[in-house]
């Protein structure tokens, strides 16, 4: 049984809400399943504005969902009410995307990562051991000078790796982290992700990896989830997808990514123009048909592809790949 | 190629409560018309401080400006920016000549203004151009990268981030400069918007024949549209390359290991990082700046006596193992 199943998961948020304006829906997630074994990691990859932040964020809990299932450990937590949740807050965490705004500057390094500890009741002197080795297994040392630092004192690196610890010190078995290298120097994000990794795979941490980039994405993820305007529009195991991916915005994502090539500069890169659309009024049919060099008049901008199975665990939903 | 734009040994430092920070220590290079070359490094490295420097908006504590920043120009000879009065530079050369797009700048349009009117403004007040030919030249310019006339009379907010980007693009080229400094142009965009508007460039270089100093930490991003590489670190430049020598050899230790931290998608290999930070400003370590980082560090020669600039196999490198 897998640890954590999402099925056809939908979170809409109401926007323009009046006595007698209809309520229109920004479907930020619409229709989305994955499953997630203990210790794996599933990447979310998309643009800004494909819902996969909300993603993230309905999984845990944060916000509720509008429809769909979520099971973790067995125990439906769809619409569980918060009270009920503090199991589920206990066993999971996140992993935020700015260091600079997620750490509360009045607090000391040694505050922030002993607070979610005295949450949980942990008695004084555990609370310093277990906040001395946090900080050394995110390589924050001599530990001693870190503690009573507060966070303007600390690097962007530094304090993302607060973020880590803080997120990890409670040994949760599943965490979302929401672009936590993105905000940093492309020479320490190497270090922060496998940082990430050894600790993920050292306590068997299930993750969720939200990104833009596919490219970091490789140095952690057993499977990769490609987000649209809301919709999973491709899925499966990372290398096989990687090798072959199948739907054109996949292709087109990794088309996009720069290697450090210096022939790069002769050459127009092969993209699709524009941008994501908006998610009140998303376009019929494939979302990304507007955008698809492939498109299939009077198919692609009719009837949304269904999710389905091409090869064994790879999913893909295009119309190219769907034999009818 | 004739040289565009020459510096030589500018420092630029600034003054603040616990000392003076060196951003700009001693930086010389040439760069050639119709040339585009990326400034790579760390944060902190004093990349975007050179880049305010050669268009000499200055910090307002500035404690030390020296060095000579040539400018070569058909219709003004040889000018040196860095003697140019405030005056000269606003009527002449900034927008004319040089021109920048600031990092994160398509968040500082303002959102209550019109495009046009933020696109006049500069043409009207600093140029002195009636307001219908100021209007004819921001219609054209936005016609050049992608996007429609009517995009004038939209506000800001109307407008997706790669839009907006487009129309910061269009303000710097409206002009007709012979150079743009591009300061971590794409980095608040996604990839696929961020592939568009380097498309962009490389089409706006060769058609209005741009030299371009890229500012930027991602030498993958630098690849892109780089004709050449300078590598700062510390407020120098530690190695300066052409972008095939570069790619294929890296020379400086700091150039090896920036290029070793990139993660490739198509290539299998180990993603390496570079221990330690960037060092302060304020004091930064004698002799070669990174060699507290340095794996190949020379005791008694690299922390005590600072490597000069050599010519090494087409590439000229500052440290002592060349």
């Amino acid at each position: 049984m897998p640890l954590l199943e999402v099925h056809d998961l939908r979170t809409w948020f109401p926007v323009g809400r009046g006595l007698f304006k209809p309520v229109k829906y920004v479907k930020a997630v619409d229709g989305v399943s994955f499953t997630l074994d203990a210790g794996e990691v599933l990447a979310v990859i998309g643009e800004s504005g494909s819902g996969k932040t909300t993603l993230g964020r309905t999984v845990l809990r944060l916000i509720r969902p509008t429809a769909g299932k979520i099971v973790f450990d067995g125990k439906d937590i769809t619409y569980a009410p918060d009270a009920s949740l503090k199991w589920y807050r206990f066993s999971t965490a996140m992993i935020f995307q700015d260091p600079f705004s997620s750490l509360n500057p009045y607090h000391t390094v040694q505050y922030i990562l002993e607070e979610p500890l005295i949450l949980r009741k942990v008695p004084p002197q555990k609370r310093r051991e277990l906040v001395v080795k946090a900080l050394e297994e995110v390589k924050l040392v001599p530990p001693e000078d870190f503690l009573k630092k507060y966070p303007h004192m600390l690097s962007g690196g530094q304090r993302q790796r607060v973020g880590i610890a803080r997120a990890l010190i409670t040994r949760p078995r599943f965490i979302v982290a929401d672009e936590p290298v993105s905000m940093l120097d492309v020479s320490i994000r190497a270090e922060i992700l496998s940082l990430i990794r050894s600790l993920q795979s050292k306590y068997n941490i299930a993750m969720m990896y939200i990104t833009h980039d596919i490219a970091t994405a490789k140095y952690l993820a057993d499977k990769l989830l490609v987000m649209y305007a809301g919709k999973a529009v491709e899925y499966g195991p990372f290398r096989d997808v990687i090798k072959e991916p199948l739907h054109p915005y996949t292709q087109a994502l990794i088309e996009a990514l720069p290697d450090p090539d210096p022939t790069n500069r002769l050459k127009i890169r092969k993209v699709p123009p524009g941008e994501p659309p908006s998610l009140v009024n998303p376009p019929t049919g494939c979302r990304f048909h507007p955008r698809c060099p492939y498109m299939i008049k009077g198919e692609c901008d009719k009837e949304e592809p269904p999710l389905v199975e091409v090869k064994r665990g790879h999913y893909v939903a295009c119309w190219l790949h769907i034999k009818r | 190629m004739p040289p565009l734009l020459e510096l030589r040994n500018v420092k630029m430092y600034y003054g603040v409560t616990n000392g003076v920070v060196k951003a700009v220590d001693g930086v010389s290079f040439v760069l050639n018309k119709g040339e585009a070359m990326a400034l790579v490094g760390e944060s902190g490295s004093g990349k975007s401080s050179l880049a305010f420097t050669i268009i000499r908006l200055l910090p307002r504590n500035v404690a030390e400006f020296s060095g000579e920043i040539l400018l070569h120009d058909e219709e003004l000879g040889t000018v040196d920016l860095a003697k140019m009065s405030e005056e000269e530079l606003r009527r002449k050369i900034r927008w004319k000549k040089i021109s920048m797009v600031f990092q994160a700048s398509m968040n500082a349009l303002n959102p209550i203004l019109k495009v046009q009117d933020q696109m006049v403004e500069p043409l009207v007040l600093h140029l002195g151009l009636s307001k219908q030919e100021a209007i004819k030249i921001a219609e054209e310019a936005l016609l050049s990268v992608g996007l429609a006339k009517d995009v004038l009379t939209r506000y800001p907010f109307e407008l997706s981030g790669g839009m907006k980007q487009r129309v910061v693009i269009a303000m710097a080229i409206m002009m007709k400069p012979k150079l743009v400094i591009l300061d971590e142009p794409t980095s608040a965009l996604d990839v696929i918007t961020q592939a568009n508007i380097m498309n962009l460039l490389k089409e706006l270089k060769a058609k209005f024949d741009l030299s371009y100093i890229l500012i930027t930490h991602d030498i993958a991003l630098a690849s892109e549209i780089a004709d050449k590489i300078g590598v700062m670190y510390a407020g120098k430049i530690v190695e300066i390359a052409p972008s095939d020598i570069f790619f294929r050899k890296p020379k400086h230790p700091y150039s090896q290991k920036l290029l070793a931290a990139v993660p490739s998608l198509r290539e299998e290999k180990a993603i390496e990082y570079i221990p330690g930070d960037v060092p302060s400003l304020i004091n930064p370590p004698p002799g070669c700046r990174f060699h507290p980082r340095c794996p190949y560090a020379i005791k008694g020669k690299c922390e005590r006596e600072e490597p000069p600039r050599r010519q090494v196999e087409g590439s000229e490198v500052a440290c002592w193992l060349y």
